[in-house]
């Protein structure tokens, strides 16, 4: 009796194994690729890429808010300490979605150049300081707002480096503008102000064409901010061509070809986070080190690296439990391979995390140095393993 | 003793079960079929990359990495990646006082040639337009000399554009070849070449006063064309064709009187000419790169000039500004305009400044190492498609119709020992290409193709089509931007064009391809799409 019991348990845990071992076998078992990596590809662009953009797009349209109420609080001379506390963790929140997007920074974030419009650095001072001189321009843009910022001036001037630098207190180093992190203090004139306007009216148009670009749909509230910006909405419906691979109006081909570009997206920003963004301030032998990091004035950067990271994540393993992704069909063609871009993005993450204070430590920290060496071997294992893998 | 057995049996299967149903989804991996010809590596073993993502383009060589150049080629990529600014110290300092563009990838979106330019403002400001202005006497089709041969469209505060590009349009217009641009079949093609509009007020020293001798700004009796930028993906390799190779392709082609324009006399007459060489000067080769062929080794080619003349940023071995191409037009107009006058100090003071040869270097010897480190180190993306029958199909008849002539399908590189004419304190090693054999599909030569608007001089080295097909996937370009001056929006405009005048070196094989049925002409076009 004893043994039949032990025998019925055995029989028990065998088929209960087989049902709860299954979890990777959602996927329908077949061989063939192509509806493998289809499976993936819905809930990438819904629940990884367009839920990104998304709350990036609510998050400005918060910032907005505020920076409108921080330039009529400037005109009428009153308090807005709070209210610049609270325009900061919106640029904060925006921001935090913008580094979780990175490893998807094809498509329209390059070919309508979204990426370098809203995300690049360092700051051209010297021409900032003439703009904000300058009555004519300074006029146009109180006029024309984020029209103005977004037609007309350079993308050093303008995105999210620009208001970071107008929201967050800067002190003078060395003759360098050094930032601690903390809330700009409530002394802008009126012409940063407006400028600040302008460049978060650019940036919230621009986030929401991002979203707009991939789901070829945006909220009423959304919409009327890209008309009355008269951004031009180019109409490229990406993720609907990523869905639609092979069909007629689709860039891509095949379901492989989807796939490569989702894992060349995490190659891309795997490389940029280990070779550049912590590479650069780690062994930067100039005075110039400063200017390589990437947020010096709200000093986000290793939230900034490892929501890099967790972009890869999303979009290697899928953004939502139970989303199918290029981790499912990995999975079945090598599980050892797939168990090692799991762990290498595990181990990228807190080794990311563990660093302390980068902004003012990065030279030479150890720290630094071992979590470049975790974010190396993501990037190698998707280059040299996972790419390969799927070319095949 | 039975239902023993077939317990047995159940918990062995169960057990089997469970470690199956751990990884029930692991086939066997699909069959992999390794039948690659030596055309799929387009740059070779050590040159060729097949990450064909919209990333293509932006990849290291092999050879990069073997090198352990890794580091170094991604440093150099965020230079040429990222804006220059005005600033006067710090990272990507030094852009001005007057500027081209602000960024490599301006006219290099994702470092594959410019995007194809609409109609209507040109934009310079914005990532995408490559296009250079190309302002000319049409007379002599020499370049004006008020404004730079790239000229100039962005001042720095307090400097003026040479040029206002808000001011400048571009419109296309309609051209029909003897055909009426249709093929026997029916199936039609559009040839259109764009006309560029430029006032003389958007040129800041006919604002200023000055009158050329020529009176060309007054009459705006000048020509502007648009030359489109050229990938820089692949120039290592070709950098590393051995240089009498180039002059034995001058010498067959010079032989076989194909060509009913010939060749460049500068370059061959009756025998390889000393202004064919870069600097005149056989030690540094035949002029490989840029359309006209002016430029030789890679240290000293396009790139490694663009990196200082479209920016302005100066480095140790320019330390001077790149100006009008008669060196004092704009200095004298700026040094007396009042507004500069009052930010910058006296007239002397700005002449002086602007036309200085002995500036100091904005950018470091070790900024620039990384810079051509990238450069010869960006690869070519591997061949698609090459086991597709239409693609094997477009391949035969690529050569059996005579295109392969000018667009030669392959090179050897040499020892690859790298020049640079300059002599620039080179820190690192560059990536290396030796022995391989590439698949550029140019004959390193210029011919001319007589088009509607056409090039200036007529005279356009054949540009290299390998990568081209994967433009439109990596810049996100409506269109494929092909010939000279993004006029060619697909394959079958641009071979078109190859073929609109009778007087054009490609006509012959142009005709060939009219009368191809369609099945074969769409097998030409999967195939150059394919390389």
């Amino acid at each position: 009796m004893q043994k039949n019991v032990s025998l019925f348990i055995l029989v028990f845990l065998g088929i209960l194994g087989t049902l709860v071992g299954c979890k990777k076998a959602e996927t329908p078992v077949t061989t063939d690729k192509e509806a493998t990596l289809q499976q993936a590809v819905t809930p990438y662009v819904q629940n990884t890429v367009i839920a990104t953009y998304s709350a990036m797009a609510d998050a400005a349209l918060v910032l907005l808010n505020q920076a409108e109420q921080i330039l009529d609080k400037v005109e009428k001379s009153e308090d807005y300490t709070q209210l610049m506390k609270d325009a900061d963790a919106s640029w904060r929140l925006m921001r935090k979605h913008w580094e979780q997007s990175e490893a998807f920074l094809y498509g329209p974030a390059a070919a309508h150049t979204i990426d370098p419009h809203i995300d690049s650095w360092p700051l051209d001072f010297n021409a900032m300081n003439a703009l904000l001189h300058n009555e004519e321009q300074m006029k146009q843009i109180e006029q024309e707002g984020g029209a103005y910022v977004g037609d007309k001036l350079g993308y050093a001037l303008k995105g999210f480096h620009a208001a970071e630098y107008l929201l967050f207190e800067s002190i003078e180093k060395d003759g360098r503008a050094v930032g601690t992190g903390k809330p700009h203090a409530t002394n802008l004139t009126h012409a940063e102000a407006v400028y600040l306007l302008g460049i978060i009216e650019d940036l919230a148009q621009q986030a929401i064409l991002l979203e707009y670009c991939w789901a070829g749909e945006v909220s009423a509230t959304k919409m009327k901010i890209l008309e009355d910006g008269e951004v031009d909405t180019y109409e490229d419906k990406y993720g609907w061509q990523m869905i639609n691979a092979g069909k007629p109006g689709s860039t891509y081909l095949t379901y492989q070809e989807v796939a490569e570009e989702i894992v060349a997206g995490c190659v891309d920003i795997a490389g940029e986070v280990a070779d550049l963004k912590m590479g650069n301030p780690y062994i930067s032998s100039t005075p110039d080190e400063r200017d390589y990091i990437e947020s010096p004035y709200s000093c986000t950067s290793t939230e900034d690296f490892a929501d890099n990271i967790r972009s890869i994540q999303h979009s290697y393993c899928g953004a939502l439990a139970g989303d199918h992704s290029v981790s499912n069909y990995v999975y079945r063609q090598n599980p050892d391979l797939d168990a090692k871009v799991h762990k290498a993005i595990e181990d990228a993450i807190a080794a990311i995390e563990a660093i302390d204070d980068f902004e003012n430590t990065a030279k030479g920290n150890p720290q630094v140095k071992a979590a470049i060496e975790k974010v190396s071997a993501l990037e190698q294992v998707l280059d040299d393993e996972v790419l390969p893998l799927l070319s095949k | 003793m039975k239902k023993n057995l077939s317990l047995d049996i159940l918990v062995v299967l169960c057990f089997i079960g469970f470690l199956a149903g751990c990884k029930p989804s692991t086939p066997s991996p699909e069959p992999v079929v390794d039948s690659k010809p030596d055309w799929y590596y387009t740059g070779g073993e050590l040159g060729t990359t097949e990450n064909l993502s919209s990333m293509t383009f932006r990849q290291p060589t092999p050879a990069t990495e073997k090198a352990g150049l890794g580091t170094m080629f991604a440093q150099g990529d965020n230079i040429a990646e990222k804006d220059f600014v005005t600033n006067t110290s710090g990272r990507q300092h030094g852009l001005g006082p007057v500027y081209v563009r602000s960024s490599c990838q301006h006219c290099h979106p994702n470092y594959s040639h410019g995007t194809s330019v609409p109609e209507g403002k040109y934009n310079a400001k914005d990532q995408g337009n490559g296009t250079l202005l190309v302002v000319i006497n049409p007379a002599t089709q020499a370049y004006v000399p008020w404004l730079a041969g790239m000229p100039q469209l962005f001042g720095a505060a307090p400097f003026k554009a040479p040029l206002d590009p808000d001011q400048i349009t571009v419109t296309w217009k309609q051209a029909t070849d003897e055909h009426g641009n249709q093929f026997a079949d029916g199936e039609k093609y559009e040839l259109r070449y764009p006309e560029v509009k430029m006032p003389n007020t958007a040129v800041y020293v006919y604002n200023q006063g000055y009158r050329d001798p020529d009176g060309l700004l007054e009459t705006q009796g000048y020509e502007v064309k648009l030359e489109n930028t050229i990938g820089v993906y692949g120039s290592g390799l070709l950098d590393a064709i051995p240089d009498q190779d180039i002059i034995d392709q001058y010498a067959k082609e010079a032989a076989d009187g194909k060509l009913k324009n010939g060749l460049n006399p500068a370059f061959w007459d009756g025998g390889f000419q000393t202004s064919g060489y870069y600097k005149n000067d056989p030690q540094w080769g035949p002029k490989r790169f840029t359309y006209a062929l002016t430029r030789g080794p890679i240290m000293d080619a396009a790139g490694a000039n663009a990196i200082w003349n479209i920016t302005n940023v100066t480095r140790s071995d320019r330390t001077y500004h790149y100006l009008d191409l008669n060196g004092t037009i704009y200095a004298e107009y700026a040094s007396k305009d009042p507004e500069v006058q009052e930010a910058f100090g006296t007239q002397e003071e700005i002449y002086n400044y602007l036309t200085s040869k002995e500036l100091p270097a904005e950018m470091t010897d070790e900024e620039f190492t990384q810079v051509m480190v990238w450069h010869r180190g960006l690869a070519v993306p591997a061949a698609r498609n090459v086991t597709d029958e239409k693609v094997l199909k477009g391949k035969e008849l690529f050569t059996q119709i005579g295109c392969d002539y000018c667009h030669r399908p392959t090179w050897t590189t040499g020892a690859d020992e790298v020049r640079d004419p300059n002599h620039f304190p080179v820190t690192a090693s560059m990536p290396r290409y030796p022995n391989q054999k590439i698949w550029p599909y140019t004959d390193m030569v210029q011919h001319k193709l007589c088009m509607e608007n056409d090039i200036r001089t007529g005279w356009c080295r054949t540009t290299p089509l390998w990568g081209r097909g994967l433009h439109k996937k990596a810049t996100g370009d409506a269109y494929e931007a092909r010939m000279h001056d993004t006029r060619a929006r697909n394959v079958i405009e641009a071979i078109m064009w190859h073929g609109y005048s009778q007087q054009s070196d490609a006509y012959y094989p142009t005709q060939q391809f009219y009368k191809l049925n369609k099945e074969d002409r769409d097998a030409i076009v999967a195939f150059i799409n394919a390389i």
